[in-house]
């Protein structure tokens, strides 16, 4: 009896215990490098731009080791270490190797010139946008959890993400992202960052994911009777072509936005594309480098409509911590009508968005927890309304009060 | 002969009888689920346990005995087993203190009989023993050969180096 007579399964179990990574495991002997390899590429979290490169590396040098990624998170950017200007040289490959890379490009997916200039470009121009494609095409037919922090505009991430998006909507036998369940989108060009809608659209589209959540998230309705669908002659140009006289329908079950700024009609015609919403988070922040649309949770609630018979948990609130805004946004902008929400459990909102006798009004059967946000400023209005006795009776047991941090102090 | 019926007998693969309080046998799901399945008969006829020898059930059973009254362990499972955490309690630290030989043992017994916490600490006992350690002093803890040749080692030295710099 010894450690090695022990089956695959239990070898594992012991790896996933060990808190170091697995390299000097994979260097004892073929067997355990055979079990420790495939934990070791599972999931990749690094935050060394290092790290990912040569995370990237060890996969375009053995395609084969992608079968193993189910979760990859990209690097938060640090100051001066921004990968998006380096330089990533591929490693030295044989013929053999190579011809057999650039298979994993697929012609019927990109179309063959694309993907001849896309090659070209990984062994000439070295570029990091050109490999971390390249690489995300290599991951696209496992994973399952993506966390992608870009820096601006990033063509070849939404190259794979697009063209995932039409092959499936082509073929249910498309690999490219069909098991990915869960994103997460941010842009690390802080403060100015923004993701556009554009960007966001292809990950809606795919059937398995069931989690998104964007940071940053920026629409502007360019007018009166705004629409997601693009205008086909208009200055909107889409995506994906869309079929003009489809309406899109999104059956994502999770939606996060947060450091979002949406104007109200394009946030209640975006969220009228979701069916199946259990949970919604929208947090708005005040726009840094765009005209700052307000937040407008009237319009939100009313976006909601086609989630719900099914929304459980729902929070609206304001990014704190710009506070002296307060003055010139209406701060008295209330929520519509909660009616009907009849699976809502829980609710977390901003204090100063809430009219309590709403509740009253539209008392919501499956509602055990009901939390408001406040500040300082807002605690005296609180003190007052639960004071007023109609108000307090039928928050009773349901109402958790969270007091927030006060970024200039509590007056 | 109350006390009597809360007793079960175990059979090891080499013949020996083992008596056991029925609580603390059921700590194994195999067995429990036995129980269930035989109802009253399996209290009147003797239980084999085909994959185990004497001295590994009686060190088992001793575990199960200790941890007789422990809360069920969650079903989740999944999420449970990659929970990185080495930390083992101090009585299953001593526990734990036998040779390797007996140590696999015991892993492939709580594997075979369904114990799942004392299958936990088993493998939290090995990962500690692999922990911090060269490959070289794994292969010497575990006897193990390498069968790599230099090009392939430094090969894969350099393919993972990634790992160690995040």
């Amino acid at each position: 009896m010894s450690l090695l007579s022990l089956p695959t399964e239990i070898l594992q179990k012991i790896f996933y215990n060990l808190e170091q990574p697995l390299t000097n495991v994979a260097l004892v002997c073929r067997r355990l490098r055979d079990i420790a390899e495939p934990i070791l590429y599972e999931e990749f979290s690094g935050e060394m731009p290092s790290a990912l490169e040569g995370y990237m590396k060890a996969i375009i040098r053995r395609p084969e080791l992608a079968e193993y990624v189910k979760s990859f998170s990209s690097p938060t950017a640090q100051p001066g270490l921004s990968m998006t200007n380096q330089q990533i040289k591929l490693p030295s490959m044989t013929q053999e190797q190579h011809e057999r890379l650039r298979n994993y490009l697929l012609d019927d997916i990109y179309g063959k010139e694309k993907c001849d200039e896309w090659y070209v470009s990984l062994e000439t121009r070295c570029n990091y946008e050109v490999v971390f494609g390249f690489f995300l095409n290599l991951i696209s037919t496992r994973v399952e959890r993506l966390v992608l922090r870009t820096e601006g505009y990033r063509p070849y991430v939404q190259l794979v993400a697009e063209a995932a998006a039409k092959a499936q909507e082509d073929s249910a036998d498309s690999h490219l992202f069909s098991k990915l369940r869960s994103v997460h989108l941010d842009d690390m060009k802080y403060p100015a960052s923004l993701i556009k809608m554009d960007f966001v659209l292809p990950y809606l589209k795919l059937k398995s994911v069931a989690c998104l959540s964007v940071s940053g998230l920026v629409e502007e309705s360019p007018g009166p009777g705004w629409r997601l669908d693009p205008v086909v002659d208009g200055e909107r140009i889409p995506p994906i072509q869309w079929q003009s006289d489809t309406f899109q329908v999104f059956s994502i079950v999770d939606l996060t936005l947060t450091r979002a700024c949406m104007e109200a009609d394009a946030i209640k015609e975006f969220l009228g594309r979701f069916v199946s919403l259990q949970r919604f988070r929208y947090e708005h922040r005040a726009a840094v480098t765009v005209h700052d649309h307000g937040f407008v949770p009237f319009a939100i609630i009313a976006g909601l409509e086609h989630s719900k018979h099914c929304l459980e948990w729902a929070q609206l609130e304001r990014a704190r911590g710009n506070e002296f805004l307060e003055e010139i946004i209406d701060i008295y902008n209330p929520l519509a009508s909660l009616k009907g929400f009849e699976r809502l459990r829980t609710s977390v909102f901003d204090f100063l968005n809430v009219l309590l006798s709403e509740y009253e009004q539209h008392p919501l059967p499956n509602l055990t927890t009901m939390v408001l946000k406040f500040n300082g400023k807002e605690k005296k209005r609180i003190v007052e309304a639960l004071w007023n006795e109609d108000d307090s009776t039928i928050l009773d047991g349901v109402l958790r009060l969270m007091a927030i941090n006060e970024p200039f102090g509590d007056a | 002969m109350a006390t009597e019926s809360n007793k079960i007998t175990l059979v090891s693969n080499d013949g020996a009888e083992v008596v056991v309080d029925r609580n603390v046998a059921e700590r194994s799901m195999l067995i429990k689920n036995m129980m269930e399945d035989l109802g009253e008969a399996a209290m009147t006829q003797s239980v084999p346990i085909p994959n185990v020898n004497e001295s590994v059930l009686k060190k088992v059973i001793e575990w199960c005995e200790h941890h007789k009254n422990d809360p069920p362990a969650a079903a989740d499972d999944d999420s449970d087993s990659r929970k990185k955490t080495t930390d083992i309690e101090e009585w299953d630290q001593k526990f734990m203190q036998v040779d390797q030989e007996m140590l696999f043992e015991i892993i492939l017994a709580s594997n075979y009989l369904d114990i799942k916490p004392l299958l936990d600490v088993g493998c939290k006992t090995v990962a500690n023993m692999i922990k911090g350690k060269s490959p070289e002093e794994i292969r010497k803890t575990f006897n193990i050969t390498n069968d790599f040749t230099p090009e392939e080692e430094e090969q894969i030295r350099r393919e993972n180096e990634w790992a160690e710099d995040r």
